[in-house]
């Protein structure tokens, strides 16, 4: 039962982690929290799921669910969030929450509401040790949010634009001034962290199953994660999702399955209370 | 306030048209609904769904609105009742009490319709009823609450078989045949949950089984780890869950991958659906439940009912059947009530119809008292394992 | 001087529009329509209640839809196991709103303004759950059914019994007013200035020597109270609650209410509240559309108009009476809005 649990926490914690990072990336370079980000991890399992039905191969069909992703997060910021750089935070988070109904119920329009299965090909397969037994894809799961966080760590610290991103967290206006494209680094950020949320919807697929409303918590518990983890701390974030994921699995089994979610609730209000800065986090400055 | 100067003009035009929207969304409301109203003593009849249309009980909704729909257009194209056209009006209750009595009001206040069906879970319904009692409306549920037959609502109908005939005939099916002595409860911690758990703890005294342990999961969770490995560590005989057919697929999916190998049974036909084994696989194999309709049956009736629903490429599900069927007698009582709702009362109350579910008589509490089959999941495939008694 | 003279005029008018609203239920017949004005009512006192933290102090809540249900539920669980009439539950579910607004206020408004996003949230969320698992008292997910109406109201020779939608509507219509003129006061008052400087600016209100920790809990919990007693009203007025009705989307509702209406504006709040559930029942025909088309609406009114309707108004007021209106240079003045 202990490593059950331990285990389940583990896989959930790994999705966790991945839509923290959507939330971290994007506060960092625009101190504004993506409420509509959940859409972008149902919208991915749904585009895979949509490219599955039309035989496309398994591989394909999750790359082109995180490339839609990707997309659908580009075009949130492009379309949205740009014309409103000037805008109140307060008006940026009601237009999220308008962007969240919105896409929910164009997907629940188009696919109906019916929860669907993404197919994995490792879902059906155990593996045993000792007497206790893996499922395949959980295995999947964790080695590929292992692989993502090591690509994310390298791209960021490595490459021109990764760097760029960092600087643009430190202080957008100045990065312009260094004769940085501030928008296009914008726009990098948003692409990327949907891809990665989007990965996280396709991986639940298969054992969670696919509908309008599946980003809902996944959201929230992502968001508590970047919260846990420092806001804007990246590592912090992947951290943090993991330990949720943990906490949440433990406190489901050993207190109450029905106060699950509140689990995740209380800690983040004990952190934002006692620790707002996270675990990790340096004290944030309000940006003025 | 750089923009002051040139944007109002641009504003204003792009309000106006958001105006325009909106009015025009509302316009098509009231032509629909002035419509109807003039058509009162017109040539339609308007009958309202009251059915979860969006959230997570919306596939329920979509298939009742499929028979009631399929019902009424076999109605009209044979001339309608007493030569008026029957027209649905569809209201989303979003499966919550509030939504209920919002969307009962406006069918009976303003669209005045002549019967609803619906709702699908109780609380919805209880709720509703308290709306289309006083008005006299003819209200055929499907919900499974006992309370549901203590309203006291004349005009408060019930199509399908409470839960208190469901669980004690599946619990005697396993108790009797599958020889089980321990049970574990798992459901979902809805009204529609707790009704059934109930029931099944009453009637499990007298038949000599016992349950272990109760697990609940809050509507709309998936993942039953948690609930599950706690069962697994008492090792019972059978699973009993209560929940939406895609739950109860995703938990034995669940189960079956933490090596949990035990019978799940469920009381009710709410499993009947093709789309439990598309999400389970053959991890729903075997599975075990009562049921008021066998959509093989080789009756008259059903086969008729297939026809039109292939005709109308609309899928044969248990719940779009069970709608038809009360979209039928509704029908003919309202027709029998030429326009009094008291005489369509007197004589939905006193009818003998021969429907797709079974004979449809209903008792001094509007409840039908037929008495369930069991099935269960063999091959892919929903098989009668026992005929009703 | 004319300023003076003009709004003492308007006052009066004012006046005489607000007794005549009393009159409605005579010139509508359909129950329905009178359903929904109703609603409005309700929604418009939510409204109120959470511009006055959103629009007058600055501070954002997506946790009112909590307030509001705790109001509701403690007024259906006073009335149901208690068996006390609409109105002691009434005060119940203000003294119990304002002691949790308080408790949530003093520990929410330390933080900075997103976190106290997610923070409201979080005990939206948790509120809501408890809603559905403490079966005991809240009855769970079947929530609580047959909440008495009000008892009839004996006045001289009359009696005002609550029989139908018509009944309440005078009801809930003194409890909007008793809202606006509460709102009124506090935003007139010394102490409500304080809120709104605190919402120009933070830090010079600290320099100037306003208590602001103090000054933002104080409003938070008044404007907890305003959705504590709307509760109240809804519970007796549907004599049904239920958790599904308390979720985050009930808390983003309400502020989208004020934001469409325009923060900091007594008539904007009303304005919001009544586009939006007409908006919604008007959209109830398409039920597959209806939500997409509101999430649509939502974003197109926030990206193009940010200030809300009485912006708009506003706007419009500049640029055809410009010679007759002073023009406001800072939002100081946003609160006098609908009267001017």
């Amino acid at each position: 039962m202990f490593f059950d649990q331990l285990i389940n926490g583990i896989v959930l914690g790994s999705i966790y982690a991945l839509m923290a990072i959507g939330y971290t990336m994007v506060w960092n370079v625009l101190r504004f929290i993506n409420f509509a980000h959940g859409e972008v991890y149902m919208g991915g399992a749904f585009v895979s799921l949509y490219l599955l039905l039309l035989d496309t191969p398994i591989w394909l069909a999750y790359l082109g669910g995180v490339l839609a992703g990707a997309l659908l997060g580009y075009l949130m910021e492009k379309a949205v969030y740009m014309r409103m750089r000037n805008a109140p935070k307060l008006n940026l988070l009601i237009a999220a929450i308008g962007i969240s109904i919105f896409l929910q119920n164009l997907a629940q329009y188009i696919w109906g509401a019916t929860p669907e299965r993404l197919t994995s090909p490792f879902l059906y397969k155990n593996i045993q040790i000792g007497d206790m037994m893996i499922n395949q894809h959980y295995i999947f799961i964790i080695i590929l949010t292992i692989l993502v966080m090591m690509v994310l760590e390298l791209f960021m610290n490595r490459t021109i634009m990764g760097k760029a991103v960092q600087a643009a967290s430190q202080n957008i206006s100045a990065t312009q001034l260094m004769g940085i494209n501030a928008n296009k680094v914008i726009s990098v950020t948003f692409a990327i962290g949907s891809a990665v949320g989007a990965l996280a919807g396709i991986l639940v697929g298969p054992v969670f199953l696919v509908y309008p409303t599946m980003g809902i918590f996944a959201g929230l518990k992502g968001f508590t994660a970047s919260v846990m983890g420092g806001m804007g701390n990246i590592p912090g974030a992947m951290v943090a999702g993991l330990l949720l994921g943990i906490i949440e699995s433990f406190a489901a089994g050993f207190i109450s399955s029905g106060y699950r979610d509140a689990v995740a609730m209380v800690i983040l209000l004990f952190i934002l209370l006692v620790r707002p800065q996270g675990i990790f986090g340096k004290i944030i400055q309000q940006k003025v | 306030m750089r923009l002051s100067k040139k944007l109002p003009i641009k504003k204003i035009s792009l309000f106006i048209i958001l105006a325009v929207l909106l009015v025009g969304c509302s316009a098509t409301k009231s032509t629909s609904g002035g419509g109807s109203s003039s058509s009162k003593e017109g040539r339609t009849i308007n009958i309202g769904l009251q059915a979860p249309m969006t959230g997570d009980n919306a596939q329920y909704g979509q298939d009742m609105r499929n028979g009631v729909e399929l019902a009424i257009k076999k109605i009209n194209s044979e001339g309608g009742i007493n030569g008026k056209q029957l027209k649905l009006m569809v209201g989303d209750d979003k499966a919550t009490p509030s939504e209920a009595v919002a969307v009962v009001n406006k069918m009976i206040m303003n669209d005045g319709v002549k019967g609803i069906i619906g709702g699908y879970n109780s609380s919805p319904t209880l709720a509703a009823q308290d709306v289309s009692g006083p008005a006299k409306v003819l209200h055929l549920n499907m919900g499974a609450s006992p309370d549901l037959s203590k309203t006291g609502n004349k005009y408060l109908f019930r199509v399908i078989l409470t839960g208190s005939v469901y669980v004690p005939a599946v619990l005697k099916y396993m108790a009797e045949e599958k020889k089980v002595k321990k049970i574990a409860a798992l459901f979902e911690n809805t009204d529609y949950g707790i009704t059934m758990y109930d029931a099944a703890k009453e009637s499990a005294k007298d038949l000599g089984v016992e349950f272990v342990t109760t697990e609940k999961y809050n509507p709309g969770d998936k993942n039953f780890s948690a609930q599950l490995s706690k069962i697994k560590t008492l090792n019972p005989d059978a699973i009993m869950v209560v929940g939406l057919y895609n739950e109860v697929a995703l938990i034995e999916q669940q189960a079956k991958q933490a090596g949990l190998k035990v019978q799940f049974f469920s009381p009710d036909d709410s499993m009947y659906s093709q789309q439990l084994i598309t999400l389970g696989g053959d991890a729903v194999e075997n599975h075990i439940f009562a049921s008021m309709i066998d959509l093989n049956a080789g009756t008259e009736e059903m086969k008729e009912f297939k026809k039109i629903a292939e005709e109308n490429k609309i899928p044969a599900q248990a719940n779009t059947a069970i709608a038809y069927d009360a979209a039928m007698v509704l029908a003919k009582a309202l027709e029998e009530g030429k326009g009094d709702p008291e005489k369509s009362r007197e004589s939905l109350a006193n009818i003998d119809y021969k429907g797709i579910t079974g004979p449809i008589r209903f008792d001094e509490n509007g409840d039908r008292s037929n008495s369930p089959m069991i099935m269960q999941v063999q091959k892919g495939a929903f098989v009668v394992i026992k005929e009703s008694e | 001087m004319e300023q003076t003279k003009k709004s003492y005029f308007q006052k009066i008018i004012l006046i005489i529009v607000g007794i005549a609203l009393f009159l409605l239920p005579f010139a509508i017949t359909n129950p329905y329509i009178m359903y929904i004005i109703n609603l409005i009512l309700i929604y418009a006192l939510l409204a109120l209640g959470l511009d006055l933290i959103v629009g007058y102090t600055g501070q954002v809540s997506v946790g009112h839809g909590a307030f509001f249900g705790i109001g509701a539920y403690t007024a259906a669980i006073v009335a149901k196991k208690v068996g006390l009439s609409f109105w002691l539950t009434l005060p119940f579910s203000i003294v119990i709103t304002a002691a949790i607004g308080f408790i949530i206020g003093f520990i929410g408004l330390k933080l900075i303004e997103e976190y106290l996003v997610m923070a409201t949230l979080a005990f939206g969320t948790i509120i809501w759950l408890v809603f559905l698992n403490w079966t005991d008292l809240t009855g769970g997910p079947m929530g609580i059914a047959g909440i008495p109406a009000p008892p009839t109201i004996k006045l001289g020779g009359f009696e005002f019994p609550f029989l139908q939608y018509h009944d309440y509507y005078p009801l809930l219509l003194i409890f909007v007013y008793l809202g606006i003129l509460i709102t009124r006061l506090l935003i007139r008052s010394g102490f409500g200035r304080a809120c709104t400087a605190i919402r120009d600016d933070e830090l010079a209100a600290q320099a100037m020597g306003i208590p602001v920790f103090k000054t933002k809990v104080t409003m938070f919990t008044i404007s907890a109270t305003f959705c504590g007693a709307a509760g109240a009203l809804y519970a007796h007025f549907l004599h049904v609650v239920s958790p599904e009705t308390f979720t985050f989307s009930m808390s983003v509702t309400i502020l989208t209410m004020v934001m469409i209406g325009g923060q900091g504006s007594i008539a904007g709040a009303i304005i919001g509240a009544s586009i939006l559930t007409i908006s919604s029942e008007a959209l109830r025909e398409t039920p597959e559309l209806r939500m997409l088309i509101y999430g649509f609406l939502i974003v197109i009114m926030i990206m193009f108009f940010p200030k809300g309707i009485m912006g708009l108004i506003q706007i419009i007021k500049r640029r055809f009476l410009q010679k007759n209106i002073l023009i406001e240079k800072s939002s100081v003045e946003k609160e006098g809005l609908g009267y001017e």
